[in-house]
């Protein structure tokens, strides 16, 4: 019987803002549901999450800002990912507004969640990329 | 006493529920102060209106205070940016684009006499929300205080620093924990000797509860932050009568508020009974805990914000029955930005009406005697005191933190609290309650923040540097290190530092290369 695939997941906090309440209990759910997950911990650069993707292997990269600095941070993460030559999905989360996300995806975020997204909405979304990478791996 | 099970089970208290000794001889003013600090409470003076206010620069904070004061507001809440939180300068690489965005950006000296530009430090009672660059800032507000012409014996006004709450539960940490407790306890040592109206610490429990702790953990937690600087100015040779008497609190204060009033009944005895019995504080000064209460933080809600109105009125009156010396509302909108001018201004107003038009100012402790809030009184009294208790087992406050004992109840709680909600368990209105709507963008005006902020800092900063005599600066700079190296009091040579054109940065930096810097360790979860 075939398992439910899961993932690696790298998750972080970019900038000054050190509010983590929110990043943590995902931390926890997706751990609960079975992903292995890293926190790396308040005030980490772009160049430091890509070296830690790389070095953890991580199939996705998720970032929390609840400073309004989302915008500079999801540019500034995923070039410092492709410069190193990985294309590691980037999601983000935090006080974000609906009308922000199409600049965040033109920025190269995979998805957004925005201001009070249930956990389940967040659950749901790792479990789809988890099947989609298995599928890939499978072809 | 802890609250009897037929109590529970039979929805309503009796007087067998609960100990009458614990208050029936107790009065408001009276040790140990489990129905008010004071005899009169709002019947003399009402607590103090104070907006958490600060965006931008200086000059549009000063507007956005003036603004406050002229609507009714007592003081000033000061609402600093995250660079200088930390100790950096707008111009700062790692400050990346958040000058001026959270709260307002001051890098010199300069900046600060302007944010108090028309405001005189003598009559207006201005908080200071900052923990680990508060050393500075406080310098700052001397040099200011001076150049107003206002005398230090007179200066009255409240800073937070508190650096040890950052480690424990909201992350604006720089230095390490040894390094923190020193810039703490050399501002509180300057603050009694030279500015002996002045409360220079303002200890944050409200941080633990944001973060997801219980009230227990809050109240608990921030008493052990307290021993261990109480401990810290002890060794100093501080005068403990005198030392207690400078500490004041900020506590949150949410929408469950018979249990916040009965925590803040509780925590004055737990306050009194600590410094009487562990510090032998004999003076009511000493032994009154004075707190202000914060209204509104992770409570509020996304989903039809207008509702926060009615979370934040629900809180602010938890704190009234409680007895709160001071009051800062959340903006209705601070799940999206920090609060407009309008939404400040309601923040404010909800306060107004509660104490002009409730009558619940004409009585002090109106909850006192009830038979359940006096056994939730009892229960929380216990609760807090075992808490205390088990943080002080692990060795204390900074003990306890590097062990990640507090960290780790305050995750575990918010991991519940989100679960309760997202189960349904835990109703929260427009949430999952039925017919919750889907998330929207809210329809009214945010608060938007001036991009051009960044650009315009760095040209002022380039502008002071320019115009500093290298040489004054180099020396006074090497005079700051001299004192972190001797373990002379800082507070001085970081004045004459400022004076000679040190930033915000600059000094922090000195501080730095003498403790070097926090760095939070990562974890698998």
């Amino acid at each position: 019987m075939a398992t439910t695939p899961k993932l690696r997941i790298l998750l972080t906090k970019v900038g000054m803002d050190g509010h983590d309440r929110g990043i943590k209990v995902i931390a926890r759910t997706l751990r609960d549901a079975g992903h292995e997950v890293i926190y790396m911990g308040r005030r980490q650069t772009p160049e430091g999450i890509a070296r830690a993707a790389a070095h953890e292997d991580a199939d996705v990269v998720g970032v929390s800002v609840l400073s309004g600095t989302h915008a500079s941070v999801a540019r500034s993460v995923v070039a410092a990912l492709r410069e190193a030559g990985l294309d590691t999905p980037v999601v983000m989360g935090g006080t974000i507004l609906h009308r922000e996300i199409p600049d965040l995806k033109e920025a190269g975020v995979a998805t957004v969640f925005p201001v009070a997204t249930k956990l389940a909405v967040i659950e749901e979304w790792f479990a789809e990329l988890a099947e989609k990478l298995d599928d890939a791996a499978l072809s | 006493m802890s609250i009897s099970a037929d109590s529970h089970e039979r929805g309503y208290y009796v007087p067998d529920d609960v100990d009458t000794t614990s208050y029936d001889e107790a009065r408001p003013g009276e040790f140990p102060f489990r129905r008010g600090i004071h005899p009169d409470m709002y019947r003399k003076r009402l607590w103090r209106m104070r907006q958490y206010a600060g965006f931008g620069g200086p000059e549009e904070t000063n507007q956005r205070w003036k603004e406050l004061i002229a609507r009714g507001q007592h003081g000033i809440s000061a609402a600093f940016d995250l660079p200088t939180q930390l100790g950096f300068d707008s111009d700062d690489p790692r400050a990346g684009d958040d000058a001026g965005r959270l709260g307002v950006a001051v890098d010199t000296l300069d900046d600060f006499i302007a944010l108090f530009d028309g405001i005189p430090l003598d009559s207006t009672a201005a908080t200071f929300n900052i923990n680990s660059s508060s050393a500075v800032i406080y310098a700052m507000l001397l040099e200011t205080a001076e150049a107003q012409g206002v005398s230090l014996d007179e200066l009255t006004g409240t800073l937070a620093n508190d650096p040890l709450m950052e480690f424990v539960a909201r992350g604006l940490y720089r230095l390490p924990p040894d390094g923190a407790m020193r810039l703490m306890a050399d501002t509180f040592a300057y603050s009694l000797e030279r500015t002996p109206a002045y409360y220079p610490v303002n200890l944050r429990g409200t941080l633990v509860y944001e973060a997801g702790g219980s009230v227990v953990h809050e109240f608990a937690f921030a008493f052990a932050a307290a021993c261990a600087y109480l401990d810290a100015v002890r060794e100093r040779g501080a005068d403990m009568e005198v030392a207690t008497a400078k500490f004041s609190y900020l506590f949150f204060s949410d929408s469950n508020l018979l249990e916040e009033a009965a925590a803040f009944r509780a925590a004055r005895v737990l306050w009194a009974e600590l410094v009487r019995d562990r510090y032998g504080v004999a003076s009511p000064s000493g032994q009154r805990l004075r707190f202000s209460a914060a209204i509104g933080n992770f409570n509020l809600r996304a989903q039809y914000p207008e509702l926060n109105l009615v979370r934040n009125t629900l809180g602010a009156l938890g704190a009234v029955l409680g007895g709160c010396q001071a009051m800062l509302v959340a903006g209705m909108d601070e799940s999206f930005a920090i609060p407009s001018e309008y939404s400040s201004l309601l923040g404010l107003y909800t306060q107004q009406v509660i104490a002009y038009e409730s009558k619940l100012t004409e009585v002090v402790d109106p909850l006192g005697g009830s038979w359940y809030v006096e056994a939730l009184t009892d229960r929380l009294l216990a609760e807090m005191r075992a808490l205390l208790a088990k943080v002080e087992e692990a060795g204390g406050a900074v003990a306890a933190l590097a062990e990640g004992l507090m960290q780790r109840a305050i995750t575990d709680a918010a991991y519940e609290y989100q679960v309760a909600e997202e189960s349904g368990e835990r109703m929260v209105v427009g949430v999952n309650t039925p017919g919750s709507p889907p998330l929207e963008d809210p329809d009214f005006d945010l608060h938007e923040h001036d991009n051009t902020m960044v650009d315009r800092r760095r040209t002022a900063l380039a502008q002071h540097r320019a115009r500093r005599s290298a040489g004054d600066l180099e020396t006074a700079l090497k005079e700051l290190a001299a004192a972190l190296a001797a373990s002379d009091n800082i507070i001085d040579p970081i004045r004459v530092a400022l004076r000679n054109g040190a930033t915000m940065g600059e000094i922090m930096t000195a501080c730095v290369a003498r403790y070097g810097e926090y760095d939070e360790p990562g974890m698998v979860i």
